[in-house]
C-alpha cells in the first residue's frame, strides 16, 4: 500500500463549481485533486511562504502540494489535527500523544526526523481525545488544545465527555525550548485554533454537555470556559467536583466571544482563520472565516472589542462544500483553502474527506458587512445600498443558552420581535438600530426582507451578535 | 448483553405508521433529520457512529413508539443525545415517520435447510414447497447467509420480505462459489439470469415498499461465500451477510514495502504513545518513549489500522501476528541494574531507523536493522556507568558484547558506546 503512497503523484486542479451552493455572488468553490487511493481527511493546514501547501491527515501523513505536484512529506503519525509552518521551514504538528517537530535534513522532500517538541501531558488512547494546534502566539509559543475524552470507564463523568486528567479539556503554550504550559481550561472539543493580528488567540467549541451551542471564546491565561472534568487539573479532587454543581461553575466561567447558532450556523465549528489578505478575498477585511464540520460551510465572525473582551457577531457566508469544512488557510493569492473531513462525524456534503478553495472574483455580493454595538443599540452596515423601502422591514429577537450538564440548550429568556427605531444612513449602507440592550444576550437579526437597490435579497439574510458587555 | 427486541412486526408498523404518516409529516421529519440526526446516522441513514436506521437491526426496538421513546429519552452514556428536550412530541413523530419511510433491504427472513439434497440433484426436480425441512428459524439480522448450516451437503431457502425504497429499475448483481443451482423470486417470480464465472447481474423493476423474496441453493462448493445486493444510483442495499460485512469490516492493512515503516496509532496489546516499526522483511517491533524500552515484537504481516481510522477509530489497530513480547516493558535498558529515568528525544529515518533518548541525562540511541528474520539492536550511548539489558521471554538475545544470565544481558563496560543484539524467535 505505502509503495503506492510514497510515490510523488502528479496534481491537477480539478475546478468544480458548488452544486446548489447557498454562496455569496463572486465567490468559487474549486476542488483539488488530492493523491490517488489516499485517504485525505485534512485536520491540519498551512501555506509556506513559498506558496507550497502542507496537509496532515487524519490517516497520519503529511502531504505537500507545489506547483500542482504532491509530495508525501511524512507518514506514521497519530491522527494529527494541526499543522503549522515554522519559520524555519520546518512542519509542527499536533498529534495525539505529542507535539512533534517533522525536519527535511537532506532535503529531498522527504521529513527525516520526527523531533519531540513536547509531550507533557496525558493521552489514554482514547479515540476522542485530539490534540489540536497549527498556532504561534506572537511570543513564538505553539498553541494547542487537547479535546475531553468520551466513553472512557476510568475517567469522571458528570455527563457526557469525560477525563482522567492530564490536562484534557485545556488549552496549553509550548514555548520554543519546549516547556509545557497549561493556559486556560473548562474546554470540550475545541476543534479549532486561530488567532487576530493583535496575537489574540481564539479557539471554537462544539455544542455538547454544559456548552449549549457551538462557541468562539478568546483563549485567555486562567481562563475556565464551563466544561468542569477539566478541573481535576485545576486542583479539584474527582469528589469534590463531584459535589459542585451548576451554579458554582458557572460563576466560574467565562461567557464566550460569540455563541454560534446550532444548526442555523454551525454544528462543530473548525479553527477561525483570519482575513489577512488585503481586499483579494472581498470585503470582509479584519474579519474571522470559520468552517463547519457538519454544515459543510463556512461562516463569519466580526469582534468588537468592549474594554478587555471581545465579543462580535456571527454571519453565515458559504455552504456547499464537499466534505466537513475544519481547517482554513489563506494562500498568499488571496485564496482560502479548506481542508475537509467527514469521518466519524457526517457532515451535509456527502464526500468523506477532500481539499477545495474558495476564490473571489472581483464582484461584491449583497451581504450583511458588519454588526457592531453602539451605546444604545446597534449599527448594521451592508456591502451595497439598500432599497430604502425595505430597510425597517427586518425582525429582532433576543435569547440566551443555559448553563447546564444536559446535552445542548435550547434558546431561552426568548424575546420577540423587540422594540425598536431603525434609521438608514446617507450612505445607504447603515442602519442605525436602536434598541434596548441587555448583557449575556444573543441579538438575531432577520433581514430576509430586506433589498438592495436592484431588489436582490440577501444570500444569508441572518446576524446573531453575542452581547456580553454594554458600552458604557 | 446487548438489548436486541425480535422483530415480529416491523412491517404491520410499517402499514400502520404509512397509513397514518402524511407525506408532510415524513418531509417535516426530514427536515430535522437532516439538520441534527444525520451527524451521526449518516446522509442516508446508512449509520455513521450511530446505528444504521434503514436496515432490519433495531437494538431499541423497532415499533414506532419504541423508536420514538429512543429518540426523545436518548442514551446518552452511548452519546444518543434525549432530544425530547429539544423538540416537541408532534416533530420527534414527523423524525419516526421519516425514518420508517426509509427502510430498505430484507424482513422477517425465515430459513429452511433440507439435507439429502446434493449437487446431484437437479434443481427443476426440487419441490421446494412440500419439503419437509431439518431444521428451519428465523434470521436476525435479516440477511442470507448459506453458511448457517453445518454439513455438507444441503439445500436452503431463505423466504421473507423486501422492502424497496424507491420506484425503479434496479440492478440485482451476484457473486457466488458455484455456477448452478442458486434461484432468486421476487414476488413469486423467477429472476432470469445466467451465472458466468460465478456470477450475475439482472434488471428487475421495483415499485416503492413491500415485496415478497425468496432465495434457494443447494450446496455445490466447499464455502458457501454469497455477495448479493440491490443496486440502484444511489442506492447499494446489501442482502446477504457477506455483502454486509463487507461493509463493516473492511481491513486496512499497513506493510512496509522497500524500507521499514514507523507508525503510531493505538495498538491493541502495547500502551499508549508506544511507536512501532514494520520491516519489508516481516519483522515488527515497537518501542516505549515512556520508558526507553523496546516493547513488543511480532512476526508477519504489520497492522490492520481499520479499527483505528474507520468511524471515530474509537478500537484498536491490530497487529497481524503473534506477539513474541508485548506490554509496558520488553528489551529494557538498565543502568547499574536500575530504570534511569527517561526523556523521549525523537526518531529519524535518514540513516535507518533510529531512536534518541537520555537515560539518566546521558544520550542513547536505538538504532535497528534486520538479519533474516532477527532483529538486530545497535545501542550508542555516552553512559559511563554499569549498562545492562532487562530481557522478555518469548525471544532469544544474543550479544557479542555481553554475556545473558537469568534474563539479563550484562554489557562490558569498554563497550558502552556502541553494542549490539540480536532477538531471534
Amino acid at each position: 500500500m505505502f509503495k503506492n503512497l510514497l510515490k510523488t503523484l502528479i496534481a491537477g486542479l480539478l475546478t468544480l463549481s458548488a452544486a446548489n451552493a447557498a454562496s455569496p455572488e463572486g465567490y468559487k468553490i474549486q476542488t483539488i485533486k488530492t493523491p490517488d487511493r489516499v485517504l485525505f481527511h485534512v485536520t491540519g493546514l498551512d501555506v509556506a511562504k513559498d506558496g507550497t501547501v502542507y496537509c496532515a491527515t487524519r490517516f497520519g501523513d503529511v502531504w505537500a502540494l507545489k506547483k500542482d505536484v504532491w509530495t508525501h512529506f511524512a507518514q506514521g503519525l497519530h491522527e494529527p489535527c494541526g499543522l503549522l509552518v515554522d519559520d524555519d521551514g520546518s512542519i509542527v504538528v499536533t498529534q495525539k500523544p505529542e507535539l512533534t517537530r517533522l525536519v527535511d535534513i537532506n532535503k529531498d522532500g522527504k521529513a527525516d526526523e520526527y523531533i519531540k517538541v513536547s509531550s507533557d501531558f496525558e493521552f489514554h488512547n482514547n479515540y476522542h481525545e485530539f490534540n489540536y494546534g497549527g498556532v504561534k502566539d506572537n511570543e513564538g509559543n505553539y498553541v494547542g488544545a487537547l479535546n475531553l475524552a468520551h466513553g472512557d470507564p476510568k475517567a469522571l463523568k458528570l455527563s457526557t465527555m469525560v477525563s482522567q486528567g492530564g490536562y484534557r479539556g485545556w488549552a496549553y503554550k509550548v514555548t520554543p525550548e519546549g516547556k509545557f504550559i497549561p493556559w486556560a481550561s473548562g474546554l470540550r472539543s475545541p476543534a479549532g485554533l486561530g488567532k487576530n493580528p493583535a496575537g489574540d488567540i481564539f479557539y471554537t467549541d462544539n455544542q455538547g454537555d454544559f456548552v449549549g451551542t457551538s462557541m468562539m471564546h478568546q483563549i485567555t491565561k486562567d481562563a475556565f470556559y464551563g466544561h468542569p472534568v477539566s478541573l481535576l487539573d485545576k486542583g479539584y479532587s474527582r469528589e469534590q467536583i463531584k459535589k459542585m454543581n451548576e451554579a458554582d461553575w458557572d460563576k466560574m466561567r467565562t461567557v464566550p466571544v460569540v455563541w454560534i447558532p446550532h444548526g442555523e450556523i454551525a454544528n462543530s465549528p473548525g479553527n477561525p482563520e483570519w482575513d489577512t489578505t488585503k481586499g483579494k478575498f472581498g470585503p470582509f477585511k479584519d474579519q474571522f472565516f470559520v468552517g463547519d464540520q457538519t454544515r459543510s460551510s463556512l461562516f463569519r465572525v466580526s469582534l468588537q472589542k468592549i474594554g478587555d473582551i471581545y465579543q462580535g457577531v456571527v454571519i453565515d457566508f458559504m455552504t456547499g462544500f464537499q466534505s466537513g469544512a475544519m481547517r482554513l488557510k489563506f494562500d498568499q493569492d488571496g485564496a482560502l483553502w479548506v481542508g475537509e473531513t467527514g469521518r466519524g462525524w457526517t457532515a451535509r456534503g456527502g464526500k468523506l474527506y477532500g481539499l477545495q478553495k474558495v476564490t473571489w472574483d472581483g464582484t461584491v455580493p449583497f451581504e450583511i458587512q458588519d454588526v457592531k454595538m453602539t451605546k444604545d443599540g446597534f449599527k448594521v452596515t451592508f456591502t451595497k445600498e439598500i432599497d430604502e423601502s425595505t430597510a425597517k422591514n427586518f425582525q429582532l429577537d433576543n435569547w440566551w443558552y443555559e448553563y447546564r450538564r444536559g446535552y445542548g440548550s435550547p434558546k431561552g429568556e426568548y424575546g420577540t420581535d423587540l422594540k425598536k427605531t431603525v434609521t438608514i444612513g446617507s450612505d445607504k449602507k447603515t442602519l442605525e438600530v436602536k434598541t434596548d440592550l441587555t448583557e449575556r444576550k444573543v441579538y438575531g437579526f432577520d433581514f430576509t426582507k430586506i433589498k438592495d437597490s436592484k431588489g436582490k435579497t440577501l444570500v444569508n439574510p441572518k446576524a446573531f451578535y453575542t452581547l456580553v458587555k454594554k458600552l458604557k | 448483553m446487548m438489548l436486541r427486541i425480535t422483530i415480529t412486526s416491523l412491517l404491520s408498523c410499517l402499514l400502520l405508521t404509512s397509513a397514518l404518516a402524511d407525506q408532510e409529516s415524513i418531509n417535516r421529519g426530514k427536515k430535522i433529520y437532516d439538520m441534527v440526526c444525520f451527524a451521526c446516522h449518516g446522509k442516508n441513514l446508512e449509520g455513521a457512529t450511530g446505528f444504521n436506521l434503514k436496515d432490519s437491526e433495531w437494538i431499541h426496538g423497532n415499533k414506532p413508539e419504541q423508536i420514538l421513546a429512543t429518540i426523545k429519552n436518548g442514551f446518552p452514556d452511548k452519546g444518543m443525545i434525549a432530544f425530547g428536550a429539544v423538540y416537541k412530541d408532534d416533530q420527534l413523530k414527523d423524525i419516526v415517520n421519516f425514518i420508517l419511510s426509509k427502510q430498505e433491504g430484507l424482513r422477517d427472513l425465515k430459513y429452511e435447510i433440507y439435507q439429502g439434497i446434493t449437487s446431484q440433484t437437479k434443481m427443476k426436480d426440487i419441490k421446494w414447497d412440500s419439503l419437509k425441512a431439518d431444521k428451519s428459524g428465523t434470521v436476525m439480522p435479516s440477511y442470507v447467509d448459506f453458511n448457517i448450516p453445518e454439513v455438507d451437503a444441503f439445500g436452503m431457502k431463505f423466504k421473507g420480505k423486501l422492502l424497496v425504497p424507491e420506484d425503479g429499475n434496479y440492478t440485482l448483481s451476484a457473486g457466488l462459489r458455484q455456477n448452478s443451482h442458486f434461484e432468486i423470486f421476487i414476488d413469486g417470480k423467477a429472476l432470469n439470469y445466467k451465472i458466468k464465472n460465478k456470477r450475475f447481474n439482472t434488471k428487475i423493476d421495483l415499485k416503492k415498499g413491500e415485496h415478497t423474496f425468496e432465495a434457494r441453493m443447494v450446496k455445490i462448493d466447499k464455502y458457501c461465500h454469497i455477495n448479493l445486493n440491490l443496486k440502484k444510483k444511489g442506492y447499494d442495499i446489501p442482502l446477504s451477510m457477506t455483502s454486509f460485512r463487507k461493509i463493516r469490516d473492511q481491513k486496512v492493512v499497513i506493510s512496509a514495502v522497500k524500507e521499514p515503516l514507523i507508525m503510531r496509532k493505538r495498538i491493541d496489546g502495547i500502551p499508549t504513545k508506544t511507536i512501532a516499526v514494520a520491516y519489508p522483511e516481516k519483522v515488527n517491533y515497537a518501542f516505549n518513549p515512556q520508558n526507553g524500552s523496546i516493547n513488543a515484537m511480532w512476526l508477519g504481516e504489520f497492522l490492520d489500522i481499520a479499527p483505528n481510522i474507520n468511524g471515530r477509530g474509537n478500537r484498536g489497530s491490530v497487529p497481524l501476528g503473534k506477539y513474541l513480547f508485548n506490554g509496558e516493558t520488553g528489551i529494557d535498558l538498565l543502568v547499574n541494574g536500575k530504570s534511569p529515568v527517561v526523556d523521549y528525544k525523537k526518531y529519524s529515518t535518514y540513516q535507518g531507523t533510529t531512536f534518541t533518548f537520555t537515560a539518566n541525562g546521558k544520550t542513547v540511541s536505538i538504532s535497528s536493522s534486520i538479519k533474516g528474520q532477527n532483529l538486530v539492536l545497535n545501542y550508542k550511548t555516552n553512559i559511563s556507568d554499569q549498562i545492562s539489558l532487562k530481557l522478555p521471554a518469548g525471544v532469544t538475545v544474543s550479544s557479542k558484547n555481553g554475556t545473558v544470565n537469568s534474563g539479563i544481558l550484562k554489557i562490558r563496560q569498554a563497550d558502552n558506546k556502541n553494542f549490539s543484539i540480536t532477538v531471534a524467535k
